[in-house]
């Protein structure tokens, strides 16, 4: 009796666990539409230069809290895809230099915003590869836009694509504020949030690098990372250069 | 005094979508017509072939996005009209470029002069 129990308590946690995965993820996507009509009336207001200048100013930060609300969509919608075991792994062949330039382009504004230095090196046979180039924009964005983050103003980042033999190395070196010690073990574990980033970012939700990390496992690859607090952190990632499609 | 003007068909339900984006076009001197459901845009590519459209995924009524964009591609007189996915689907792209789409766009993640850039290239503007 004790052990039929124990799965019927299993099999509601998981069912309630999925209705949780999709409650979230058409939650998000409901989002979309009117964060898009928000996103472009504000771009369209921002640009009528009769527009008085305080006012010129609160339509700025409603523009950052935008983008950062799309970003938040975005995440909540990519974990909960993951957890429903709908993400599929469409391997097609794509420019990856242009993947990461697309992907710096997005972010171009808030490096600007910072004064960040940016400097991004290519080695050869980097560019085509057969890739599922939605789930290597996730990766790019959540690392680099991290990255941007928690690097102080006027600090560096450095970006380099290269080529090993049959894999891929993404290096992601930035001047920020590190990862403690302490915490280096827990931060690809679902809502963790180091204990410095909290006093940079308060709002985060610690799902970038648990997503990341996600996606690397389906894709067959690996994730590390090396990091001093207060120094820098330079993370590293390396996929193949071939992928076989997966689709549930 | 219009001809040498490129005409848009947007088939798009989101009306205030809709109008930031006529409004933007209008701004770069591109005409366009609007249409709610497949069934209308259809009907209004056999008034006037529209030299792009812009088309979502999710539509009201019977046929979605992608049946349209069938439609198009089986019509010897359609098929070379330039189709642009928008939409707030970031799982569909590979289906769409499959289908014929020269390019897909998730509304969220890009800007409005970005789609209009994005626009005016596929128009040789």
């Amino acid at each position: 009796m004790g052990y039929i129990g124990t799965e019927d308590d299993i099999t509601q946690a998981k069912e309630i666990d999925r209705m949780k995965s999709e409650f979230v993820s058409l939650s998000a996507h409901q989002l979309r539409s009117p964060v898009s009509t928000i996103r472009w009336s504000i771009e369209s207001m921002m640009k009528n230069k009769d527009v008085p200048i305080n006012i010129a100013g609160h339509l700025s930060d409603v523009y950052s809290a935008v983008l950062t609300m799309n970003d938040t969509i975005n995440l909540l919608l990519n974990v909960s895809r993951f957890e429903l075991g709908t993400v599929q792994l469409n391997g097609s062949p794509i420019d990856l230099q242009k993947v990461v330039k697309d992907v710096l382009n997005w972010r171009h504004k808030e490096i600007l915003t910072k004064g960040l230095k940016l400097s991004y090196s290519t080695s050869s046979n980097t560019s085509k590869i057969i890739g599922d180039e939605q789930l290597i924009r996730i990766i790019l964005d959540n690392l680099i836009s991290n990255a941007i983050k928690y690097t102080p103003n006027a600090g560096n980042i450095e970006i380099s694509l290269s080529s090993q033999k049959e894999n891929i190395l993404f290096k992601i070196t930035d001047s920020g504020i590190g990862i403690p010690m302490a915490d280096q073990s827990k931060i690809f574990t679902k809502l963790f949030r180091g204990s410095n980033v909290k006093k940079v970012d308060p709002s985060g939700l610690g799902l970038g690098l648990y997503l990341v990390k996600l996606i690397i496992d389906l894709k067959g690859g690996k994730i590390w990372f090396d990091s001093n607090e207060d120094k820098g952190t330079t993370f590293f990632v390396e996929f193949p250069k071939t992928i076989k499609s997966i689709h549930k | 005094m219009n001809n040498d003007k490129k005409n848009i068909l947007i088939v798009e339900d989101d009306e205030a979508l809709q109008k930031l984006i006529i409004e933007k076009l209008a701004g770069n001197g591109i005409l366009t017509a609007c249409v709610r459901t497949a069934q209308e845009a259809l009907t209004k590519i056999k008034e006037k072939i529209p030299d792009l459209i812009l088309l979502d995924i999710m539509l009201p009524g019977g046929m979605n996005g992608f049946d349209l964009l069938e439609q198009i591609r089986k019509n010897p007189i359609l098929k070379k009209i330039p189709v642009i996915v928008l939409t707030n689907l970031d799982t569909e792209r590979k289906t769409a470029m499959e289908i014929g789409a020269v390019d897909y766009i998730v509304k969220t993640n890009i800007s409005l002069d970005e789609l209009i850039l994005k626009i005016k290239n596929n128009l040789r503007l």
